[in-house]
């Protein structure tokens, strides 16, 4: 196990290589960099502040050596600092990512308990009112992206009827409260879960199903044992294992869901601020924030595989 | 096929056509892909015969009119500068249905190229292939699009070839798959055997194998391409104006005067949006059940 | 990590004593909407933001309550010598830094020489008028600046490099920094220090407290303030991402006060729970023509553009009657000539006047615009239709992030969809003149690709022209040159509001460009019952 996750972890590097490659490339395609944020449009900015400023950021320097700079500096641990804020960006990501990890902890927590059980509740009563009624609500869900419930919901709770804030992730001028907390979360976070609700619902109703109709439920039936009792002891630990993958490769999904979510609920998490930092061209940061992605999306890869073999017995990594 | 029946050894490696057609009974059987077939084929009448079913071009200000609720005269109301939803809506559709079919077409011709080249030859050209699809998959792909929506010029083609550039790795991975089986199976084995070249074995007696569980895959493409551009859209980064785009309507609501007072202008492209993404899902599962099925034959 | 039952305990609490609590904070959305900052930043690193900067620090002069003058600050009054080269300021001497220290001249000469210390790129939206020496300070060729002499405590003497008949006017932005405190700051990490944000000093109404980045910044009263001492506790300014969010918290009663755009605005100020605020941006929204295009070069073409869009349709109804139409670059009255061409909606000689000029109808004109707002989106998309209609096939090409850089430095832009912010006192005069952008544009042409020696002559003399009615009969004969030659497509100027709960008390807020600052009477605010 451990030589099989060290080599995981090799493997992973000319990845994320690849990856801060790529973006490298593409932002320096483009017309326009950080200094074209700082002349305001409107009155001021001379052009000797914008020869400055670039000079200041180093982008009077051809995009190889650039690159190079930026690569050394990861390697000792320094993402840089922001064009724009002149913050570290490790510190901001950071910062964000907190916030970001919180809605999609909650988001997944909850989509996790209710998928999996509503999965399980409706496999064991397949082609029930039941079976149907999910079946067909699921697949609407998975239909629904973030953009679309995130409008309906805030239209409906935040306008309609205002029983939930508009954004933020607290309010301010009180007291902390994990109240008020929860408050702003629940929408954004339901609004997120939503379509991996029904996600896993539909892996786990599968799962179950198939597991259902194995030769060792079968024999277990056979045995004398209730239908209730084949299911909890058997039926179950073997058909949730399957759904461990889709929940270790939903973190791609929930990135994407985030950066809509974020933006419709003003929550200052990493999807907002990686909006932002394309469209102000903050090079470092946008570096940064790809490569941090790619790590914790690397990372959740890992992650899953090793909990699937420590789950199931019968997968050997070598 | 003609061709082939002049070979007298190549009939023996023809699958049956009745397969086909089992796979056509039970996809009929299924009822939601069904009619999820026939509002899909609503839904692209409508794209194509936009001009004509629309009442008023679509971007026709009529400053008089505008902000109405629906009524006889516009049918989905009007939006702020007056402009017709219904006509818009139905524009609309246009645009997410080239995104979606376009998309699918590229990432479809590039995944299977790639993933043929990687299941007929193996070794380097396998690896070399198959690392690169693992690169673009493991990274969320919306992150990449939204850094090249972001720096790349503005326009529906460019969406076209950002999506589908970057959605192939899935059809690469099934495609290699289907080969890595099929390789090994004796019709095809038989057709090497018989002296055939290798790109015609690719060509003619892999591939239309290959296509049925394809044909899933690239339904769940199109569902995805149509998303992936609303989203972008919402964004402020994918179709340009005037094309209304629906990710492009919906976006106004993010304006707190159109979500609050103008909802049917908002309603109707997130209602498009979801419909046609819910079709192309209903026909997707259809068809991975008619051919999951058929692989169990 | 705290226990649940421990967190939950001490949320209730915090719910029983938030009446009391928010007794004295006032909530706003200070840095939402044009004339705020959403990346909020050093005071001489911010473009916008005035309104918030303020209450924090402090400039010699501001802009008084509705912008149309000044008010005093730190100084009290100023002079100058008879060509506008010298200007001596007296200092108020009653007024004390947040920890205490005294305020000084001194501090005056720091703030220009930390400043603009070599290796520093400040960048206000108004910059102060060159002084004498101050191009070879921040060469690094001279030890100070030699145009700013302490005379005593009280008193500070500029010299300026050329004639500024206005200099005060560009002091608006220039607040004033302790030299007691930044001693351990280096001018060169200005940009990037945390002392903003940790450490702040100022000499306003309101100290620093807690700044929370993303989400707010929090300030309490400053009991030395030298108006008086603050009526509120507290007050914070609340960070959103969108317009919208602010709106609905306002109307949540999450805060009390938030920038509104104009259709907003209207259905919120008939609600009597909310007080309406409005005025003019100082914005005028335009066409910008790239002269490097030939066709741009026939005026006929130009005045077919005006003629083409119903600009008065535009105002009235899709901006809903929250902008009015310019006849030239100034959106303020008085710089208006008496008569000029209104340049009518007439598509018909819009047709002729691009008929006559030889306009290839099948041309597509692509224009660049940083706008992204559904005002603007709007505004857009009613000026397509108009030019369409006129055989004009235009399409708008929205970009943020990128539109400096085509029009500064690609200058291969066909037209530009942009705004001017244009101070009464501070005429933005080198969009028009050769020598206003030398390393872009080179030696011969202005940012649009002509020159009009008669506008440069008109600007030479209002440069240095001190008597105010002089100058406003120069100003006039500006628009008056523009308008003729319809050099731009000047199109409007908006309306802006901000919206504050009805039970406020003393609250103020004005639409200056930038946020000012002008005088609002922070002091004064204060929450009713």
């Amino acid at each position: 196990m451990l030589t099989f996750t060290l080599r995981r972890i090799l493997m992973s590097i000319p990845v994320l290589l690849a990856v801060t490659v790529l973006v490298f490339t593409l932002v320096e395609l483009a017309p326009g960099d950080v200094s074209d944020f700082f002349v305001n449009p409107e009155l001021s900015g001379s052009p000797e502040a914008v020869q400055e400023m670039r000079r200041n950021f180093g982008l009077d320097q051809p995009a190889p050596v650039r690159y190079g700079i930026w690569l050394s500096q990861v390697m000792r641990g320094d993402l840089g600092f922001s064009f724009v804020s002149g913050e570290r960006v490790m510190t901001m990501v950071l910062r964000r990512f907190r916030n970001t990890a919180t809605l999609m902890g909650v988001a997944l927590t909850f989509s996790v308990i209710v998928g999996v059980s509503l999965g399980v509740f409706v496999a064991v009563r397949q082609y029930s009112l039941w079976d149907h009624l999910l079946s067909g609500l699921s697949f609407l869900a998975v239909s629904m992206p973030a953009f679309v419930t995130g409008i309906l919901a805030l239209y409906l709770f935040a306008v309609v009827w205002p029983i939930f804030p508009s954004g933020g992730i607290r309010s301010v001028g009180q007291a902390a409260s994990f109240v008020d907390r929860l408050h702003h979360l629940i929408l954004p976070s339901l609004v997120l879960a939503l379509m991996q609700t029904a996600t896993f619902m539909r892996y786990t109703r599968f799962s179950v199903l198939e597991v259902l109709r194995a030769d060792y439920v079968r024999t277990a039936r056979g045995k004398g044992l209730s239908e209730r009792g084949v299911t909890r002891k058997h039926a179950l630990p073997n058909a949730l294992i399957p759904v461990i993958t889709v929940i270790g490769l939903s973190l791609p999904v929930l990135v994407v869901g985030a950066v809509f979510t974020e933006t419709i609920f003003s929550w200052p998490g990493m999807g907002t601020l990686y909006l932002s930092a394309v469209s102000s061209r903050d090079v470092p940061l946008v570096m940064g924030l790809n490569l941090f992605i790619a790590v914790v999306v690397l990372a959740a890869n890992l992650l899953t595989d090793v909990a699937y073999g420590f789950v199931d017995p019968r997968i050997r990594y070598e | 096929m003609s061709e082939a029946a002049t070979e007298p050894a190549a009939v023996a490696v023809r699958r049956p056509r009745r397969i086909e057609n089992r796979l056509l009974r039970r996809f009929v059987r299924n009822r939601p892909a069904v009619i999820s077939t026939l509002v899909l084929s609503v839904i692209v009448l409508l794209a194509i015969f936009a001009p004509v079913v629309e009442r008023y071009p679509f971007d026709q200000m009529q400053l008089r009119e505008r902000s109405q609720p629906p009524s006889a005269e516009h049918w989905l109301g009007t939006d702020r500068i007056g402009r017709d939803v219904w006509s818009r809506t139905v524009h609309g559709a246009r645009v997410s249905l080239i995104v979606g079919f376009a998309a699918t077409g590229i990432a479809v011709l590039i995944g299977v190229v790639l993933g043929s080249l990687a299941g007929f030859h193996g070794g380097w050209v396998e690896t070399l292939i198959m690392r690169f699809t693992d690169v673009l998959m493991t990274f969320p792909p919306i992150i990449i699009m939204l850094t090249l929506a972001a720096f790349a010029p503005r326009g529906l083609w460019v969406i076209v070839f950002i999506i589908g550039g970057l959605s192939w790795p899935g059809v690469a991975r099934l495609v290699r798959g289907q080969f890595l089986t099929l390789k090994e199976q004796e019709f095809v084995a038989a057709a090497r055997a018989l002296g055939n070249p290798g790109p015609r074995v690719m060509l003619v007696h892999i591939l239309p194998n290959a296509l049925p569980p394809l044909m899933a895959m690239i339904s769940f493409g199109i569902g995805n391409a149509i998303l992936t551009e609303a989203g972008l859209s919402f964004l402020g980064l994918g179709v340009p104006p005037p094309a209304p785009s629906w990710g492009t309507m919906l976006e106004a609501a993010r304006n707190l005067d159109i979500l609050r007072n103008l909802p049917w202008t908002w309603l109707p492209p997130a209602a498009m949006t979801v419909i046609t993404v819910l079709c192309v899902n209903f026909i997707g599962d259809g068809l991975r059940d008619a051919t999951d099925a058929r692989m169990v034959l | 990590m705290r226990s649940i039952p421990r967190t939950l305990a001490s949320a209730l609490a915090a719910i029983v004593l938030s009446s009391a609590f928010a007794g004295g904070t006032l909530i706003g959305a200070f840095d939402v909407g044009p004339g705020g900052s959403p990346v909020p930043s050093g005071p001489w690193y911010n473009t916008a933001g005035n309104t918030w900067i303020s209450k924090i620090w402090t400039p010699l002069v501001s802009l008084n309550e509705d912008a149309s003058g000044l008010t005093a600050q730190l100084a009290t009054e100023w002079s100058h010598n008879d060509d506008f080269t010298v200007w001596t300021f007296e200092l108020r001497d009653d007024v004390v830094w947040h920890d205490g220290e005294p305020f000084t001249a001194n501090d005056v000469k720091f703030t220009w020489e930390w400043v603009y210390a070599p290796g520093t790129t400040a960048a206000p939206e108004i910059p102060p008028a060159g002084l004498l020496g101050q191009a070879d300070y921040t060469a690094g060729t001279a030890e100070a600046i030699e145009g700013i002499e302490v005379l005593d405590d009280t008193t500070v003497r500029f010299t300026t490099a050329e004639p500024a008949p206005r200099f005060p006017n560009t002091l608006i932005q220039s607040y004033i920094l302790p030299a007691h405190a930044l001693t351990d700051v280096s001018a060169a990490d200005m940009r990037t220090t945390d002392w903003w944000f940790t450490r702040a000093i100022g000499t306003g109404p309101f100290m620093h407290d807690e700044f929370v980045p993303d989400e707010s910044w929090s300030l309490v009263a400053n009991p030395d303030y030298w108006r008086g001492a603050p009526r509120l506790d507290r007050l914070i300014n609340r960070y959103f991402a969108d317009e919208t969010a602010a709106i609905l918290a306002l109307e949540g009663g999450a805060i009390q006060f938030t920038y509104v755009s104009g259709d907003v605005a209207v259905g919120l100020g008939e609600s009597p729970a909310f007080d309406l605020f409005q005025g003019p941006s100082g914005v005028t929204n335009y066409l910008m023509f790239n002269f490097r295009e030939p066709a741009f070069e026939d005026v006929r073409v130009r005045q077919a553009f005006l003629h083409a869009i119903d600009r008065e349709t535009i105002a009235e109804v899709v901006l809903g009657g929250t902008a009015e139409v310019v006849p030239c670059i100034t959106p303020f009255e008085p710089f208006w000539p008496a008569e000029y061409d209104a340049y009518p909606y007439d598509p018909e000689r819009a047709r002729e006047l691009l008929a006559e000029a030889g306009w290839d109808s099948g041309r597509s004109i692509e224009i660049v615009t940083y706008y992204d707002s559904q005002f603007h989106a709007d505004a857009m998309a009613a000026m397509q239709q108009f030019l369409r209609e006129a055989g004009v096939n235009v399409t708008f090409l929205l970009d943020a992030a990128g539109y400096n850089s085509y029009f500064y430095t690609g200058l291969n832009w066909e037209i530009s969809y942009r705004g001017l912010g244009v101070n009464m006192q501070a005429f933005p005069y080198r969009f028009y003149e050769e020598e206003g952008w030398p390393e872009v544009v080179g030696e011969e042409r202005t940012l649009m690709g002509t020159r009009v020696p008669e506008l440069e002559q008109l600007f030479a003399q209002a440069r240095v022209e001190g008597d105010p009615e002089v100058y406003q009969a120069l100003m006039q004969d500006v628009c008056r040159v523009q308008n003729e030659m319809a050099l731009e497509g000047y199109l409007w100027t908006a309306i802006r509001f901000g919206v504050a709960s009805s039970g406020l008390e003393d609250f103020y807020w004005y639409p200056a460009p930038a946020g000012g600052p002008y005088q609002d009477d922070a002091h004064l605010w204060a929450l009713g019952d």
